[in-house]
């Protein structure tokens, strides 16, 4: 199975989780997802994520400046990007275990 | 790790990567690539730092053109075609100062945002938002009422219409329109996404004629009622002498000797008044230092006269804090009324006066035409009573060397 497109759903609430964990820029937050064990992610996707999730008001965002080459985009959650984790993971959990039931009785068959 | 040389390749190359990028994001508005690739340098840097052994940047991520592809994907921007951007090229080119001006901005305020003390100098003026959301309001409301109400009703523009509640409703509600916009409600989407961002701008630009005419006026209204006051007694009262104001009046009987508590009328029997404001004004009095106040006498009947000569007062430093009843302020115990240095100690006697005898009314200066001249060789001066039916309430001093009266 082409696990780039399961990815695509669940890439919101694990980008939410790991910036929930600590603030982080863009490839610090790449970096900690591929340490997770998402390791097809995109660099791209990733970015493009946090981007999107700050505009929809889940994430807040700071420049920090660096003192050789250029600033960094941090971004951190907020209370609404904490409720939009806490949903998205109750309904990871309940669609997780649907699918688990659902294949394991499939299976049993 | 890589050395500062080949560190200071790779952002270079991540520079060049993350123009290419952009440049693949034209669809999009400044504003939205701005937001999609801001601190995109640093991440590239930081992940090409990461594989050792990979300097080019197109087999670590790929095209710029499918990268820019995924992360506008990935923020969930619509994509960008060639044709929209042909089809709207007049229309860019008519924008194109517009643009210029706000992509300048943008990098303007990517250069603050990189300073150290930018973070709180932000936040304070992201927290100022609110503020500048209410001017828009009111200017707006301003520009509607210039254009619309002002010209059919001929009504003057005012800070607010306090006088008028409709038109006062009608602020209110444009103003909490542009709140609404400001917070993201309310607001047109699509082409008119950006709207509410340009009204902001155009309300700085025209709020400062809109606000100094409003406070010129002002200062025109309070000029004019200035005048109306000066056109009043202030002016046209008192006694001026060489275009100066007079504060007192200082009498010397034939023989030159200074003369007390003498009471002076015009030819109507008006008394005639150096004190213009009941005694509230303070005076700079000549070769004196300290300022000083004047009092009034009052006559047998109870009333108050500023007609009497040489006025007494004090320093204002011999007057407190307390008032009487008419508001005037009352003297600190210990200070004492009294009369202000006279120009001179003694004036020029009169010919008449130095000859010796007949007093002829025309050598008298103080009685003018009144019929009976008030001079005698003894030294003794009475008081002038040019009005028969004034009663001499204040008592002629005799006027000896002291000016102090009694």
């Amino acid at each position: 199975m082409d696990t780039t497109q399961l990815l695509k759903g669940v890439l919101d609430v694990a980008v939410l989780a790991v910036v929930a964990e600590e603030d982080g820029y863009g490839y610090d937050v790449l970096r900690r997802l591929r340490a997770g064990g998402l390791e097809q992610v995109g660099d791209a996707s990733v970015y493009g994520t946090l981007r999107r999730l700050y505009s929809s008001g889940a994430l807040t965002s700071y420049v920090v400046p660096s003192d050789e080459g250029p600033h960094r985009k941090y971004y951190g959650i907020n209370a609404q990007g904490r409720a939009m984790l806490a949903a998205q993971r109750k309904d990871w959990f309940e669609f997780a275990g649907t699918m688990s039931r659902l294949l394991e009785t499939e299976t049993a068959r | 790790m890589s050395s500062t040389h080949a560190g200071h390749g790779v952002i270079s190359d991540a520079h060049t990567y993350a123009a290419e990028v952009r440049r693949h994001l034209l669809g999009l508005t400044p504003e939205q690539v701005d937001d999609l690739t801001d601190g995109l340098e640093a991440d590239l840097g930081e992940a090409l730092a990461d594989t050792p052994g990979t300097d080019d940047l197109v087999s670590r991520f790929g095209e710029p053109r499918a990268y820019a592809a995924e992360l506008r994907a990935a923020a969930g921007l619509p994509d960008g075609g060639v044709a929209p951007a042909r089809r709207k090229s007049f229309w860019r080119w008519l924008t194109l100062p517009i643009r210029s001006a706000y992509e300048a901005s943008a990098e303007g305020i990517d250069v603050l945002r990189s300073q150290t003390w930018w973070p709180p100098v932000g936040e304070l003026l992201t927290s100022l938002q609110p503020v500048a959301w209410v001017l828009r309001g009111w200017v707006a409301y301003q520009l509607v009422f210039a254009v619309v109400v002002g010209a059919m009703f001929g009504l003057r523009m005012s800070w607010a219409p306090f006088g008028n509640p409709l038109l006062f409703l009608f602020m209110l509600a444009v103003i909490l329109l542009s709140v609404q916009w400001g917070r993201g409600l309310w607001i047109p989407t699509g082409r008119l996404r950006r709207l509410p961002r340009i009204m902001t701008v155009a309300t700085l630009v025209v709020a400062l004629p809109i606000v100094a005419s409003l406070s010129t006026r002002d200062v025109e209204y309070r000029y004019e009622t200035v005048v109306e006051y000066a056109d009043g007694p202030g002016v046209a009262d008192g006694v001026v002498v060489g275009g100066m104001a007079v504060s007192n009046l200082y009498v010397y009987d034939a023989e030159g000797n200074p003369l007390d508590d003498v009471q002076i009328y015009d030819d109507r029997g008006r008394p005639v008044q150096t004190m213009v404001d009941n005694g509230f004004g303070v005076w700079d009095l000549y070769g004196v230092d300290e300022p000083w106040r004047f009092a009034s006498v009052e006559d047998e009947d109870g009333r108050t006269r500023w007609n009497v000569y040489p006025q007494r007062g004090a320093p204002v430093n011999d007057f407190g804090d307390e008032t009487d009843a008419e508001g005037h302020p009352t003297l600190v115990p210990g200070a004492m009324l009294r009369i202000p240095p006279r120009p001179f100690a003694k004036a020029p006697a009169l010919a008449s006066a130095v000859s010796g005898e007949a007093s002829t009314p025309g050598a008298d200066p103080t009685a003018g035409e009144t019929p009976d001249p008030a001079t005698s060789p003894s030294g003794q001066a009475t008081t002038p009573s040019p009005d028969p039916d004034t009663s001499p309430a204040v008592d002629g001093a005799p006027a000896g060397q002291e000016p102090v009266a009694p």
